[in-house]
Parts: structure tokens; C-alpha cells; sequence
């Protein structure tokens, strides 16, 4: 009787002599890390803090701005309620 | 232990010098290829493979202790991106499967093969097993690994390699008796 994992060890005794193909993967694995790794975070750092302060400069002059802003439809308004007997 | 030459390249790469990480991608590539030809059988394929180990060992070299020899860890990733590759693939093989049935022809004394011949076989063979029957075989059988080394590659603990290792035996048997193998 032949025994299936006697075949199992046969074979790979047998494959284990086999060559593996010649490969020169090192330029190849330069070029993608320099396209994976992640690039320093203080660049985008700086973007979004100067982004974060201009937006508070300009929230700090609308929001005065927009108070003294008054409806323009409110003319409309009291011209109508004045001329309601 | 790590190699003084080693030591070097690695600290080296993680100071950003890109040829101090060739010079460990020179040094090991032969014997990383060697190990993901267990994974695949296509040169493109196994070309693409060593590049994936290389480049996640990269971005993990941070987490290397340096307490075992740098080629030990690198199995470790080697064995993850090939076993990541088999679970992707397993499911397209399937449909493949399920439109072709491939022969065995396991008729022919492993002996009288070639290396070529008997690793193909042997591919086939277990791939039709799922991946972690797969993995737990090839380390075995294929990689000569104990419990111990298929643990520390494969990160399942050492009672579950047993028993993983125990049902792929079981599976395979029936695989091969199917085929015509282990029957007188």
C-alpha cells in the first residue's frame, strides 16, 4: 500500500532540489519605498495650522460685519405693516 | 544574534540611507526568492513577491529587536506576504476549479521525477487544499520546519499548528486516496 504522506515526503525531498529563478529585486524595492513611504508630516503640519489661522482672522472681522448687516428684506416690512391701516 | 554587517545596513536604512537597505535586499533576495517559490510557481509572480517582502519588512524594521539573525524575521514577513497572496488567490482558483478540474497525476514514483516535475505536483497538489491546510503543510513538508519555527512563522501558537497540521495529513490523505493514491 502506498502510504499518501510517504508520497507528501517523497515529493518534497524531491522539489527541494529544484533551483528557485534568478531574480535582482533591489533597484525594484528602492523605487517603491520611495513612492510608499509616508512623506514627514510637518510640511502639511505648517499648511493646516496657517489655514487654521486665517480662518479665524477672517471669522473674527465677519462676525462684527455681520451684525451691523441688517435684513434687507425688514424696509419691505415696515413699509408694508405702515401701510396696513 | 544579528550580524555586525547587519547591524549596520540596518541602522543604515532606518536612518534613510536607501543603499544601506540594497545591500540587505542584495544579501538575502536569493534565499527569500528560494522561499516564496514554495508560494507561487510563476517568475512573475515570485519577482513581485519578493519585492512585497522586501518593501513590508522596510516599513516594519522599525519593530526588528534584533534579539534573532535578521534573515529569521525576514521569513516571518516572507511567510505572511505569501500566505496573504494564497488567501487572495484562493478564491479566484476556486471558480477556476469549479470550470476545470485538474488531474493528478500522481501515478508517476516521485523519484523518477525531475526537481521541476515534483514541485509542480507538489503545488497542485496542495493547492487544493485551503490556504492554512496549505501553509501548515508546505512549512512541514516542504520548508522541513518543526511546530516551534512553523509557530514562530506563522503566528498561530504551537497546539494549534499541531492540530492544523493534523487535519491537513487528514485532508490530504483523502485528497491523494480520491486520486487514486494509498489504495492498493
Amino acid at each position: 500500500m502506498a502510504d499518501p504522506l510517504r508520497i507528501l515526503k517523497d515529493l518534497s525531498a524531491r522539489a527541494r532540489e529544484e533551483s528557485p529563478p534568478n531574480i535582482d529585486v533591489s533597484s525594484r524595492v528602492l523605487l517603491r519605498l520611495r513612492g510608499e513611504v509616508p512623506a514627514p508630516a510637518w510640511p502639511m503640519a505648517y499648511v493646516a495650522s496657517g489655514a487654521a489661522i486665517a480662518a479665524l482672522v477672517v471669522l473674527s472681522i465677519s462676525l462684527p460685519l455681520y451684525e451691523m448687516v441688517t435684513d434687507p428684506w425688514s424696509v419691505f416690512f415696515i413699509l408694508a405693516a405702515n401701510a396696513l391701516p | 544574534m544579528v550580524s555586525e554587517e547587519d547591524q549596520k545596513d540596518i541602522a543604515d536604512s532606518l536612518a534613510g540611507n536607501g543603499e544601506g537597505y540594497a545591500r540587505l535586499v542584495r544579501r538575502y533576495q536569493d534565499k527569500v526568492a528560494a522561499q516564496m517559490w514554495r508560494f507561487t510557481r510563476d517568475g512573475v509572480v515570485l519577482d513581485q513577491l519578493v519585492q512585497d517582502v522586501f518593501v513590508e519588512a522596510y516599513l516594519s524594521l522599525k519593530g526588528f529587536r534584533g534579539r534573532a539573525p535578521f534573515l529569521h524575521w525576514l521569513r516571518k514577513v516572507a511567510t505572511r506576504v505569501g500566505y496573504r497572496y494564497w488567501k487572495s488567490r484562493a478564491r479566484k482558483e476556486e471558480r477556476e476549479e469549479a470550470l476545470q478540474e485538474t488531474t493528478l497525476n500522481l501515478a508517476a514514483d516521485p523519484g523518477s521525477l525531475t526537481p521541476v516535475e515534483a514541485a509542480d505536483m507538489l503545488h497542485r497538489l496542495l493547492g487544493k487544499l485551503p490556504p492554512p491546510d496549505r501553509l501548515v503543510l508546505t512549512l512541514f513538508y516542504f520548508e522541513q520546519c518543526d511546530l516551534k519555527e512553523i509557530s514562530a512563522r506563522s503566528g498561530w501558537n504551537r497546539p494549534l499548528v499541531k492540530v492544523r497540521l493534523h487535519r491537513a495529513r487528514k485532508k490530504l490523505k483523502s485528497l491523494l486516496e480520491e486520486a487514486g493514491m494509498g489504495r492498493e
